[in-house]
């Protein structure tokens, strides 16, 4: 392969798969590491799975009361986790939106040289 | 053909120079930079009219640390491209290989062929003693070889080698690479492929017992730990990112507020700890993820021998479940084990224990995330009754029938066998995930992962060849199985290192002390002293055996044939069948045996065959429900012995059975399933079936291969051994019956062994032919050889002594003899 050849698919396709791999772990972790999946699947779940039962036979009031507890139960679930999802894409976002910009900059890289030559050379 | 410069990395070797001088030029263009940004500030500070200049050159100076920065990385990642073409193909073609060379064996092979169209093996060994590649100097520093004398040896022979000779040598190293697993060819290879060629370092490696496959193993040790030092220098690789640990993971998940307080949490250990490497085990790991990963019963029961690496599965499916590469029924699930012993010492009553532990198991099914782990299982079913082992059986049993959690039981094949198989609705709901000891190879790999942790701990450097003889003697000498009985002689090296390697370096000798000292067998001196042993095993022999130079003979050479190498064997180290009548040396040949080969007669497991005549009597010599082996007891417990089996013919034909398995494997697994290994054991077996022929042979002044086939037809006609059972011994020794003259020579060597101890108690015994005859003439018997004699020398010799000495008759420095004839002693 020519030399030059190999540097332009270095600079323009190597190395930016890198960083576009290196952006996406970044991505996955965030969503490991706030539980993302988990948290979708189980949104409605009862926080920590606590729930009570109304016990055996009939009692209306027994029964009114266990709902309400475990009502109670998944609108925290619902609250804690939907918190976490919402901080997991604010953190992904950033990731998403530095990551970019890393990968923009790498691409513009020969460029940004050149250009802080050209303006040095006005001062020099 | 073989043209190196038709490649990308020979450009990149050719600019080499050029790209050293850019990163110089980066760093002192920093430097640059910082100065002008400091007279940018001071000028500013004071006028902030004339900083336009520094400025400039501040950003000139940035520009080319940034430009030199940004080419050193593309050279960087110029010199790591893999060649797109497959080596194996190459080879098989016999393509131009120089593509498949790395960057640094292209240099070495360019600087080479720079004065000589074809190097030889000397040549390109010269060049790539490269001190200043870290590969190269970890390699030869582990062989303890100073690579600038191996330079100038190498130099001394370097002459012009042929185009053959030069495409040879890359070929055998594309094929090591290609062994390796790799597309490439890196420098470690070509030395490994040189190993064998270059007349300089191959001869180095005969004198350290050293061969290509261990260069190869050093190359691959050090590109392991250079891959894994690059995977951890990649921070953003997901696996690297996961040992951050995650948040809200088990929000949905029941709490666990008493198993956590009776548990470890294994899980987060492994997360914190971060991921070790898992060698071998890898079927085992997949058998037990399937088994926790089915519908139904969940529950795996891990067995296997302590030290062949149990937890370490367990480890792997916890490693694969938090990387979210199992199955979807075990990713995210904690792991976590119950600590009984701890939970039993924190109750007061058995009750309240078995309370606590159902509330746990509860516990662990409420939450629906959990994976129980039980280590040492047998000790909670019914095993021995002792402090803190409560029975778990009955409380385990819904949970495991119901599947309200995955289980995994840890065990060994004692405690399934006497314990957890008697309880078969317990065993009924486990699969059995079975673990195979590691080979000598995987475990030479954990061991070397273990190293740098150990020399940074310890300031000491181990060589490799430490490293092969503690795989090497762990294997031989000590009983339990790899890896573990690797990895605690490892580390007792480095514990021991200051007591037995006063400098910093750990070397075999080191290690064979340390064994030494463990096992209490001269393992030391062993290797050169076994040469001598077995070169000389005849004259040892004949200092204590009289008469028998046929069979001292064949025990010789039969031992020199196996112990040589020569043969490939998997049984023991050597295996005798000893034919003769009673009283002719048998045992004393085995006992001499022993002392010679083993160091002492006290490494002599000595086994009366008639006592094992009925099939019932197998459990007492492999071990049964209530007992231990008698042999496999004693030869686990001590390996490095001689195995003499007194009398074999009175054996039971099924108990002959087991032997033959023994003589041809080299191990028998006890009642247990331990393998027990007699590859460190002579086996003796000694009989007198057919001892008429021999003594009949005396009389017609037969010779011994006459005798010996005589012996055998006899035996095979009247079905005493069967002719498989007799040709798994490396020889067949048949012992002549005596004659008077053998006789006296043995009183001779009796009464010296008495002379000896008298001598002690400074008594000095004169011996006398007529007395030596006149013991002789008493005792002479052909059907009971020499045994009488040493009743006689007891009865006429030792008590008329004795009686003197409590008499005080024979004063201390006195001389005495015997009268031959009243066996009176007469005070010299």
């Amino acid at each position: 392969m020519k030399p030059m050849f190999k540097y332009l698919k270095w600079q323009f396709v190597e190395k930016p798969k890198e960083i576009t791999g290196a952006i996406k772990n970044f991505l996955a972790f965030g969503a490991y590491f706030f539980s993302l999946k988990q948290n979708i699947v189980y949104l409605f779940s009862p926080w920590k799975n606590i729930t009570w039962s109304s016990g055996r036979g009939f009692d209306p009031q027994a029964i009114i009361e266990s709902a309400f507890s475990n009502f109670i139960s998944r609108i925290i679930g619902f609250f804690l986790r939907a918190f976490l999802i919402a901080f997991c894409l604010v953190c992904d976002l950033i990731v998403l939106t530095l990551g970019t910009a890393l990968l923009l900059a790498w691409i513009f890289l020969p460029l940004i040289i050149i250009l802080i030559f050209a303006s040095a050379l006005k001062y020099v | 053909m073989f043209n190196l410069k038709a490649t990308g990395q020979y450009c990149l070797a050719e600019k080499e120079r050029f790209f050293l001088f850019l990163k110089w030029l980066g760093k002192l263009s920093f430097i640059g930079f910082i100065w002008c940004l400091i007279i940018v500030v001071y000028r500013y500070l004071n006028d902030p009219g004339i900083v336009a200049q520094p400025l400039g050159w501040g950003m000139i100076f940035f520009d080319i640390f940034l430009l030199a920065g940004y080419l050193n990385i593309f050279f960087d990642d110029a010199k790591k491209t893999s060649p797109r073409k497959s080596l194996k193909e190459a080879l098989e073609k016999e393509l131009n290989l120089a593509p498949f060379l790395n960057f640094n064996s292209v240099k070495y092979i360019a600087r080479a062929l720079k004065k000589n169209q074809a190097p030889s093996s000397s040549i390109l060994l010269y060049h790539f003693l490269d001190e200043k590649n870290p590969k190269i100097v970890f390699i030869f520093s582990r062989l303890l070889m100073d690579i600038k004398k191996l330079k100038t040896e190498v130099q001394k022979i370097m002459n012009n080698g042929t185009q053959e000779e030069f495409e040879k040598i890359i070929s055998e190293a594309g094929n090591i690479a290609l062994k390796r697993g790799y597309n490439l060819i890196k420098e470690g290879d070509i030395i490994s492929a040189l190993s064998e060629t270059e007349p300089t370092l191959r001869q180095i490696l005969i004198d350290l017992e050293l061969r290509k496959e261990d260069i190869n193993n050093l190359s691959w040790w050090i590109e392991a730990a250079n891959k894994k030092i690059r995977e951890a220098r990649r921070f953003w690789e997901y696996e690297n990112l996961l040992r951050h640990g995650s948040i809200g993971r088990d929000w949905a998940f029941g709490y666990t507020v008493g198993l956590d307080k009776f548990s470890i949490d294994w899980t987060r250990e492994i997360e914190t700890r971060g991921f070790e490497e898992i060698i071998g085990h890898g079927e085992e790991m997949e058998l037990a993820e399937n088994i926790l990963s089915r519908k139904g019963p969940r529950n795996v029961l891990i067995v296997g021998n302590p030290g062949t690496g149990r937890n370490i599965i367990v480890h792997a499916l916890i490693k694969k479940s938090l990387s979210g590469k199992s199955t979807k029924k075990l990713n995210g699930k904690r792991f976590i084990e119950l600590d009984l012993v701890a939970l039993a010492s924190n109750v007061d009553s058995l009750e309240q224990s078995e309370k606590v532990i159902a509330e746990c198991l509860n516990e662990a099914g409420k939450a629906g995330n959990v994976v129980l782990i039980i280590n040492d299982f047998h000790d909670f079913v019914g095993g021995e009754k002792k402090a803190g082992l409560t029975d778990v059986s009955s409380i385990l049993l819904p949970y495991l029938s119901n599947s309200a959690f995955p289980t995994i039981c840890i065990t060994n094949y004692e405690g399934l066998h006497k314990h957890i198989e008697k309880k078969p609705e317990l065993m009924k709901l486990f699969e059995k995930v079975e673990v195979k000891e590691l080979t000598p190879e995987e475990t030479m790999f954990i061991i070397e992962n273990k190293v740098f942790g150990l020399e940074h701990e310890y300031n000491k450097f181990i060589s490799y060849p430490a490293l092969k003889e503690i795989i090497r003697l762990s294997d031989k000498y000590i009983p339990y199985s790899f890896p573990l009985k690797a990895i605690t002689l490892l580390k007792d090296a480095f514990a021991f290192s200051d007591k037995y390697a006063g400098d910093q370096i750990i070397l075999a000798e080191h290690v064979d002390q340390i064994v030494c000292a463990k096992t209490q067998i001269p393992v030391g001196k062993i290797r050169s002293k076994e040469k001598e042993t077995l070169l000389n095993l005849e004259n040892i022999l004949k200092k204590r055996i009289v008469s028998q130079e046929e069979a001292i003979k064949e025990i010789s050479s039969a031992l020199r044939r196996a112990r040589s190498g020569i043969q490939n064997r998997k049984g023991p180290m050597g295996s005798f069948l000893f034919l003769g009548p009673t009283g002719v040396g048998k045992t004393e040949t085995a006992k001499a045996l022993a002392e010679a080969y083993f160091g002492s007669e006290e490494r002599m497991i000595r086994l009366d065959m008639s006592e094992f005549q009925r099939i019932d009597d197998i459990p007492r010599l492999i071990g049964g429900e209530t007992q231990e082996g008698i042999l496999t007891t004693k030869v686990r417990e001590d390996p490095f012995s001689l195995v003499l089996l007194d009398e074999i013919e009175k054996a039971h034909p099924d108990i002959l059975n087991l032997f033959l398995q023994v003589l041809d494997e080299g191990y028998v697994n006890d009642n247990m399933g331990r393998k027990v290994n007699f590859g460190s054991t002579i086996i003796i077996a000694t009989s007198n079936a057919g001892y008429q022929i021999i003594l009949d042979a005396l009389k017609n002044k037969k010779d011994i291969p006459e005798i010996k086939k005589e012996l055998l037809d006899y035996i095979f006609k009247n079905g005493t051994f069967r002719p498989e059972f007799i040709n798994r011994f490396d020889g067949v020794v048949v012992f002549r019956s005596l004659s008077r003259e053998d006789l006296i020579k043995i009183t001779q060597l009796q009464l010296e062994k008495m002379q000896k101890t008298l001598s002690e108690k400074h008594i000095e015994l004169k011996i006398t032919e007529e007395l030596k005859k006149k013991i002789v003439e008493l005792s002479y018997d052909p059907v009971f050889g020499a045994r009488e004699i040493k009743r006689k020398i007891q009865d006429k010799i030792e008590n008329v002594i004795a009686r003197a000495l409590l008499e005080d008759k024979i004063k201390n420095g006195g001389k005495i003899q015997i009268d031959p004839n009243t066996f009176e002693i007469i005070i010299l």
